[in-house]
């Protein structure tokens, strides 16, 4: 069977082949949608800002391993890990002030459960991705103190949370903590999730 | 204050543009990968993304981007419900049911792609289904094109080889079945 017969028999199975009527574009259930969503704000156009230098300050407490099966493949449809490190920085410096719009270049960016704690791995379920990936699990290889960058006492089996790394690393300094409802609505609204 | 007005509009009418070149072919997608029920509402999530981020839409190929949007979502829902239901672990082991449509099922390619994993499955609907390109998959999976051709070739060559033992299967079970029924 050559690559046309293939992809032909592939598209004869197609649930929804184009021949299937959708709601047009000029319908009024479809322009009443466009016109609901375009009276949404938008967010200024962003400006050049800085790297995150300073909030690499957390990047010595931990390394992001993104992996695991994936429901649709994609960034990491390989079924390998894929490896992210970081560099070390200054646990003492500064933090950025937290303001969504940064958050908003933040990735990946992600929210999950721990599922299981060693003494240097939080393995994290991962129920929902903003940006950068859409593996099932990750892995944070940490360092003692690590609770304290993103702004909890402890981590736990079964405890949610919401993390943001850059080139690699969890970012802190409030750019990864515990999933509240306060929480939740800034990453919805950084990343128009 | 003075410009603002002609900047909206602007906006406005490039969003509209991008709908009526997106918005058909993305009721397609979705209806082809989450339920009837959750359609609407991940066309809906994907088209206020695309809205807020239109300044980021590439203009050469906007509709492996939109799908790539969608694809985030229809995962986010997937995952929502999956965790609901505390099925995670059990879907992500079985392959997912063909959608109810009015499409005739080919047993003989269900059962082939069923021996596929899920990656594969993805890249090639998106070929056939979605007939899109490996730059334009590449785009979708956000991997490179050389990626894409490279995975792609494998998983057409896995799937014609299933294909291939699913019709020698097909072939001994009926004549193991006509040799019983002459038996008896």
């Amino acid at each position: 069977m050559n690559d046309d017969d293939l992809r032909n028999r592939l598209a004869a199975s197609n649930p929804t082949p184009p021949s299937e009527p959708v709601d047009p574009i000029t319908s009024d259930r479809a322009r009443a949608l466009m016109e609901d969503i375009m009276s949404t704000a938008v967010k200024e156009p962003r400006v050049e800002r800085p790297r995150f230098g300073r909030l690499s300050a957390v990047a010595a407490a931990m390394a992001v391993v993104v992996g695991g099966a994936a429901l649709l493949g994609g960034l990491g449809t390989s079924g390998d890990p894929l490896v992210l490190t970081g560099p070390g920085g200054d646990p003492t410096a500064s933090c950025l002030v937290f303001d969504v719009e940064t958050l908003s270049d933040m990735s990946p960016a992600f929210g999950g459960t721990v599922v299981e704690l060693t003494d240097s791995v939080a393995t994290i379920e991962v129920d929902r991705w903003y940006a950068g990936g859409d593996a099932e699990v990750v892995e944070i290889q940490y360092t003692p103190g690590f609770e304290a960058l993103i702004g909890t006492p402890t981590l736990e089996v079964g405890q949610r949370y919401l993390i943001t790394a850059t080139d690699g690393v969890v970012n802190g300094c409030g750019y990864s903590g515990l999933a509240t409802a306060d929480y939740e609505a800034a990453f919805a609204t950084a990343f128009g999730a | 204050m003075p410009g603002e007005r002609p900047v909206a509009d602007a906006r406005r009418r490039r969003f509209e543009h991008l709908a009526s070149e997106v918005y058909e072919p993305l009721q397609r997608y979705v209806r082809r990968r989450v339920d009837p029920d959750s359609v609407d509402d991940v066309v809906s999530e994907t088209m206020t993304t695309l809205w807020r981020r239109l300044d980021d839409v590439p203009t050469n190929a906007k509709l492996p981007w939109a799908y790539a949007v969608a694809r985030r979502h229809v995962a986010n829902h997937r995952r929502a419900g999956l965790r609901h239901l505390r099925l995670v672990r059990r879907a992500q082991a079985e392959p997912r049911p063909l959608p109810a449509s009015g499409t005739p099922l080919d047993a003989e390619l269900h059962t082939a792609l069923a021996g596929l994993d899920e990656q594969d499955r993805e890249l090639l609907h998106l070929w056939a289904w979605e007939q899109l390109e490996p730059a334009e998959i590449a785009v979708v999976l956000g991997l490179t094109p050389n990626a894409v051709s490279i995975r792609l070739h494998r998983a057409k060559k896995k799937l014609s080889e299933n294909l291939e033992a699913a019709r020698k299967n097909e072939m001994l079970s009926g004549h193991t079945h006509h040799e019983k029924e002459e038996r008896s």
